[in-house]
């Protein structure tokens, strides 16, 4: 699970979980440095773009090792850089809106 | 001292695979350490933003408290130079080494000199300047700023130094 803050205190908290928590049949993964941004940062991933797909990478990494095979996020910028960074580097892994997952949808 | 391409420099970085993951390594341990550390403090938000009001009032009444340092040192015998920028910062260190007829400086750690470039400004003037501390002097054989080029960011330290060096007294 992402960290909804990097406050070290605030770190437990967390809303998509609540709401997730509420469908059936979902596991969830924790993966490491669970409070790093994904690297898109709007502007920031054109002016930094090296550094933008950098903790792209390292993101997708972090959580492919905890063995997640979905990344649900309810950013679509989040989502849009990471499935790009996924592309890039072939890894399989798939991608799902919070609404979607709500919603019944499965892909 | 010349601007930097953040973006540049952090492309170069990165591409040092190797130095990039030792580098993570280190930095990754340090936040853990630190979070640790904040964990065992439950008013740590409100010490960090008491500590943030302290340095914004500090830097916004800069020029009261520049003064206040000056009328303490002086009253402690210290002599206090003001300079306007790096080059007036470096022609009083000229000028004081000039006027001893010194025609060698050790320094040690000092970010300031750094920022203002005094080792090439009294290097070109026929000074020796030796940095004493170990790390420092290794970079200064190598012929690199004290701050790995590679690395990206600013200690708050330095961005003050720099944002303020304008200002800085300097003490003889």
């Amino acid at each position: 699970m992402q960290s909804m803050s990097e406050r070290v205190h605030d770190q437990k908290f967390s809303k998509p979980k609540d709401l997730l928590q509420s469908v059936n049949g979902i596991d969830f993964v924790d993966f490491e440095r669970p409070d790093e941004c994904c690297g898109f940062g709007g502007t920031f991933s054109v002016t930094e773009e090296a550094v933008a797909a950098k903790m792209g990478y390292d993101k997708l990494d972090f959580v492919r090792k905890a063995g997640a095979e979905y990344i649900v996020s309810s950013d679509m910028s989040c989502l849009m850089h990471l499935q790009g960074c996924a592309r890039r580097l072939q890894k399989n892994v798939r991608f799902l809106h919070l609404a979607q997952i709500l919603n019944g949808d499965r892909e | 001292m010349s601007a930097v391409d953040q973006a540049k420099n952090a492309a170069q970085f990165i591409e040092d695979k190797t130095h990039e993951a030792r580098f993570d390594e280190l930095i990754w341990m340090l936040r853990q350490k630190r979070d640790e550390a904040a964990l065992q403090v439950p008013e740590w938000e409100q010490l960090r933003d008491l500590a943030s009001e302290i340095k914004e009032h500090t830097l916004s009444n800069l020029c009261h408290y520049l003064e206040m340092f000056e009328a303490s040192a002086r009253r402690n015998g210290a002599t206090v130079h003001w300079a306007r920028d790096g080059h007036e910062h470096n022609q009083i260190v000229y000028d004081i080494l000039k006027s001893k007829n010194a025609d060698t400086l050790i320094k040690s750690k000092s970010m300031l000199t750094e920022e203002c470039d005094t080792r090439a400004f009294l290097k070109s003037r026929g000074i020796k300047v030796t940095e004493t501390d170990l790390g420092e002097r290794i970079q200064q054989l190598d012929d690199e700023p004290p701050t790995p080029r590679r690395v990206q960011f600013c200690s708050p330290k330095t961005s003050f130094a720099l944002t303020q060096s304008a200002f800085w007294p300097t003490i003889s």
